[in-house]
């Protein structure tokens, strides 16, 4: 057990995570050079591509220091906010952290906020200046950020580069140096934390643990505490570069366990692992269930495609517990699912899954957070959608959740960040100057302000350097109204939504005009109205098309215009037909990015 | 049935407007009338149809001597089983046609003319790039009767940018006292690779809208039905009996044969078109000027809605039946919607499209296609 150090790595999107984990990789003979795909650890290729971690990883290296044999756990972290309970899982697993901070950039949100769980969790802290080799680092400076954020020395951080391999061995040397081993009793009761979980098609669900205390052997009867579920190890072991099968595994061991469980949904992250036969007394704190924080309606665009649509999200959530979903229904759009997402990069990235691995082709409807609505009679309603909300008539009041904002950024853009979140209804909490020209600045929020186009605008203000991170922080009291989207006098509930009453005018308005410009003028007037309840807000009109026919049609104009018209008609068949009107797929999502 | 055309891709001067295939290198057109009466000799070997329309268009067929067409003439009898009442038409340009040059195309053979006005006003025709003038314009017709010709039909083009509806009305009016009897009227289509295009691309140039289009479009369909005229196709006008034969053979799927670069052909299973290239062509080896593509049911389910729709003698539902039995219940259907919003009418078997609608009856077609 003195000889295991388990760690993790704490860095922003980009600042070089998954190269320098590679070169950790290299070095203690882990992967081969030849095997080393450009950064191991991100295996999805969403991820390689979006150069971010979705899932957390663990890889195990073994490193020869002065005479002998070390055990390293890497445990990698996802790198963005909607995975931070993730993060904090995984966090709890190690007792290191490097914290890695890229010199051209310095200090951003989520590093910090990951920092401060790190911190929380009493992990010793390397940190590490990467991307040395670039010209435009600025290492002292980025080193006063560091300093300040986490009071050590400047001799204490290590100057490195996962590109040319500078200071790694020193990583390697402090990590077995200064991160301490892992504590636990090692004839205890079994503890083990389950920090991640992953889909196997031939094995099903593999969960990754840390052995806190005891140990566990193969064949074990073993339950999971917060699910109550009892199963029999069937194959326990290590996380190299695949799986290596162990007999046992024991305090302090970082590994994983298949048990024949074949959905994630039974696996929940921070859930505690013990034997049957004597559990431990009770589980290692610290475990949440993780609630979606955003819902979109997804429906399938060919609703013959609904069977194929269940069957492939039923797919994803093998290996993704966070989604969750149930049957819904619209009439514009036929059958579909209420998706629960845990953020809108989370979203994102269902909806690319479902394209480029189940190839359906969907549209996603404007999302929203989960409402607190409570009856005149006491009674608590959560709303996941527009429709759920219950009519004035019987309803109290609302309440939507809040979050805390924490933004950190280049101190010329603090006027326009305090601009942008005092419109989105945030109230500043705190400013704090991390050096003379990085500010942090904090705001309570509501957590349906930045569903919409928050993080563009963020970004676009500050000229792409300001970073953000949040958490939720609890339900307030909110003015909630139902903003209903008419075509031709028909409600079109797919493109209704739930807005503060403060917002409803001016994203009624947007939202008529954007669909204005969205829907293609058909042979009648088409009214696109925006309401609340019978109360008409805003009105735009496409005109009806007066002219569309081909001048001549002769002997030469025949299969060119065929074709032409074959090909218009191709392209129309992404419409749907709301009433007696066309809207083009593109106007359901295109409301996301009202200006 | 079956209808010859003719291309002679010869212009003198350019029209900002026209997307015909056509040159100005006039040196090239004495090699171009050798390969031509050698393709029609050619292709007549395969092309056994009774032959009842014969039809020579362009770019600009009176650039041409009349004495060509006489040898076309006799080319044609000889190798083609030509019908005794065969429409003949030329397509002449106002200020080609001398007295002389007209008697002369009528012994050849010829027995219709159509002739490019577009415009009784001199701004329009300049800004088309017409040669002619507004004189020459009023002055053609009259000459085409006097020769003796009958059957005379003229181009108008309206929904012009600089123009109004008031000066295209004076057009109407003009044509009203012409002894004609059949009428092209054209809205303005700003085509790719034309010199209007240009314009549009560098805004110099930008289409009317479509109220105004509309406007110019119901008072052409009131006025010409003044004139006792029917509204037999979208753009087509004529006397009762005195539509053009060899167009109507387009639109009802009767076989053609074209000539000459970048005219096109069918003989009732394929479509085959001449590339649009003179100097290729003039090498006369023709089996590498065309292209040619086989029509599936689909293609031509399509075709038969389309050109069927444009006009107003509609889609005959019994021959959609027997042609096409897959997709005839599904054809109905969708044909439903367009009943119940008065754009198609069905009377005695056949589905029309109601003068209003054709209009937009681009979007009617498109949506009863099967892709």
């Amino acid at each position: 057990m003195k000889n295991i150090r388990n760690f993790c790595i704490i860095a922003h999107i980009d600042h070089g995570k998954s190269t320098l984990a590679d070169r950790l990789l290299q070095i203690t003979n882990t992967v081969a050079d030849k095997d080393l795909l450009e950064q191991t650890l991100d295996s999805m290729d969403l991820e390689r591509e979006r150069g971010i971690t979705i899932k957390s990883k663990a890889i195990q290296m073994q490193y020869v220091y002065n005479g002998e044999n070390y055990t390293l756990n890497l445990i990698d972290t996802p790198g963005h906010v909607d995975f931070a309970y993730e993060v904090s899982r995984s966090i709890a697993a190690c007792e290191g952290a490097l914290l890695i901070v890229d010199a051209t950039q310095g200090i951003q949100a989520q590093t910090i906020s990951n920092l401060y769980q790190a911190v929380d969790h009493d992990l010793h802290i390397i940190p590490v200046l990467n991307k040395m080799d670039m010209p435009n680092a600025m290492p002292e400076e980025v080193e006063d950020q560091i300093i300040d954020l986490i009071g050590c020395d400047r001799s204490d951080i290590i100057r490195a580069s996962g590109k040319t391999g500078l200071g790694v061995d020193l990583i390697l040397q402090k990590i077995i140096e200064e991160v301490p081993p892992p504590v636990g009793d090692p004839e205890g009761p079994l503890q083990g934390l389950i920090f991640d979980s992953v889909f196997n098609s031939f094995r099903g669900i593999i969960a990754y643990f840390k052995v806190v205390n005891g140990e566990i052997r193969k064949g074990d009867h073993v339950k999971f505490v917060n699910t109550a579920k009892e199963y029999y190890a069937d194959e326990v072991g290590v996380l190299g570069l695949g799986l290596v099968p162990r007999d046992v595994l024991k305090t302090g061991d970082v590994g994983y366990i298949i048990s024949g469980i074949k959905t994630s949904k039974e696996v929940k992250v921070g859930d505690t692992i013990t034997h049957v036969k004597r559990a431990c007394a009770k589980a290692i704190s610290g475990f949440e269930e993780v609630k979606p924080m955003v819902f979109a309606g997804v429906y399938p665009i060919d609703s013959e495609d609904y069977e194929d649509l269940r069957s492939s999200i039923e797919k994803l959530q093998l290996n993704d517990a966070s989604l969750t979903f149930l049957p819904e229904s619209s009439a514009a759009l036929g059958f579909g699912f209420r998706c629960g997402f845990l953020g809108l990069l989370h979203m994102e990235i269902v909806q690319e899954r479902l394209d480029r691995e189940f190839d359906m082709d969907v549209i996603t409807t404007v999302p929203n957070v989960p409402y607190l609505a409570y009856t005149k009679k006491g009674e608590l309603i959560e709303v996941h959608n527009p429709s759920g909300l219950p009519d004035a008539g019987i309803l109290d009041y609302v309440e939507e959740p809040y979050i805390s904002a924490q933004i950190i950024s280049h101190s010329d853009y603090i006027g326009n960040i305090m601009t942008l979140c005092l419109n989105k209804r945030g109230e500043l909490v705190k400013q704090h100057y991390l050096t003379t020209d990085r500010v942090e600045l904090v705001f309570d929020m509501p957590l349906a302000e930045i569903v919409f186009d928050f993080y563009d605008k963020l970004k676009s203000i500050s000229k792409g350097y300001a970073s953000f991170d949040y958490h939720t922080t609890g339900y307030r009291l909110s003015k909630l109204v139902k903003l209903d989207i008419l075509l031709n006098g028909e409600s079109v509930d797919a493109l209704s939504t739930l807005t503060h009453f403060d917002n409803a005018y001016s994203m009624g308005k947007r939202m008529c005009e954007k669909l204005k410009e969205l829907i293609p003028r058909q042979q009648f007037d088409v009214a696109i109205q925006a309401a609340i309840g019978s109360k008409v807000i805003s009105r735009e009109t496409v005109k009806a098309l007066r002219k569309d026919v081909t001048a001549k049609c002769y002997g030469g104009d025949i299969s060119r215009k065929r074709k032409l018209l074959e090909k218009q008609k191709k392209g129309k068949k992404r419409m749907k037909q709301v009433g007696n009107v066309e809207v083009p797929q593109k106007a359901f999502l295109a409301v996301l990015k009202l200006d | 049935m079956a209808g010859v055309y003719l291309h002679i891709p010869f212009c003198f001067t350019l029209c900002g407007y026209c997307d015909f295939y056509k040159s100005t290198k006039l040196d090239k057109m004495d090699q171009f009338q050798n390969v031509l009466l050698m393709e029609m000799e050619s292709r007549s070997v395969d092309f056994r149809f009774p032959i009842d329309t014969f039809y020579v268009g362009g770019g600009t067929p009176s650039l041409i001597a009349a004495d060509f067409y006489q040898k076309l003439f006799s080319l044609l009898h000889k190798n083609f089983n030509c019908s005794v009442n065969m429409e003949c038409t030329i397509e002449v340009n106002p200020d080609d046609i001398s007295e002389d040059y007209l008697h002369a195309l009528k012994n050849a053979g010829f027995n219709r003319v159509s002739i490019g006005i577009q415009s009784f006003h001199e701004q329009d025709l300049r800004q088309m790039g017409r040669r002619h003038n507004a004189q020459q314009s009023m002055q053609a017709v009259a000459l085409a009767n006097s020769c003796g010709f009958s059957n005379i039909g003229i181009d108008l083009i309206y929904g012009l940018p600089w123009s109004t509806e008031q000066f295209f009305e004076k057009n109407l009016q003009i044509v009203k006292d012409l002894p004609i009897q059949h009428l092209s009227a054209y809205h303005l289509t700003i085509e790719k690779g034309t010199g209007f295009h240009r314009l549009k691309q560098s805004g110099k140039l930008t289409e009317i809208d479509d109220s105004r289009s509309l406007r110019e479009y119901e008072m052409l369909c009131n006025e010409v039905e003044k004139m006792g005229m029917q509204h037999y196709e979208v753009s087509n006008f004529c006397l009762s009996g005195y539509e053009s034969k060899h167009n109507s053979s387009y639109w009802n799927g009767v076989p053609y044969l074209g000539l000459g670069p970048g005219s096109h052909s069918f003989d009732g299973k394929k479509r085959r078109w001449n590339k649009s290239d003179l100097t290729l062509y003039n090498k006369g080896n023709l089996d590498l000027i065309f292209e040619e593509e086989v029509l599936s049911e689909v293609d031509f389910f399509n075709e038969q809605v389309m050109l069927g729709l444009r006009t107003s003698k509609g889609i005959s539902l019994t021959e959609m039946e027997i042609r096409f039995p897959h997709y005839y219940l599904d054809f109905l259907k969708r044909i439903d919607k367009w009943i119940h919003r008065n754009n198609l009418v069905v009377t005695n078997g056949f589905i029309t499209c109601s003068e209003s609608s054709w209009f937009v009856v681009d979007s009617i077609i498109e949506d009863l296609f099967v892709v």
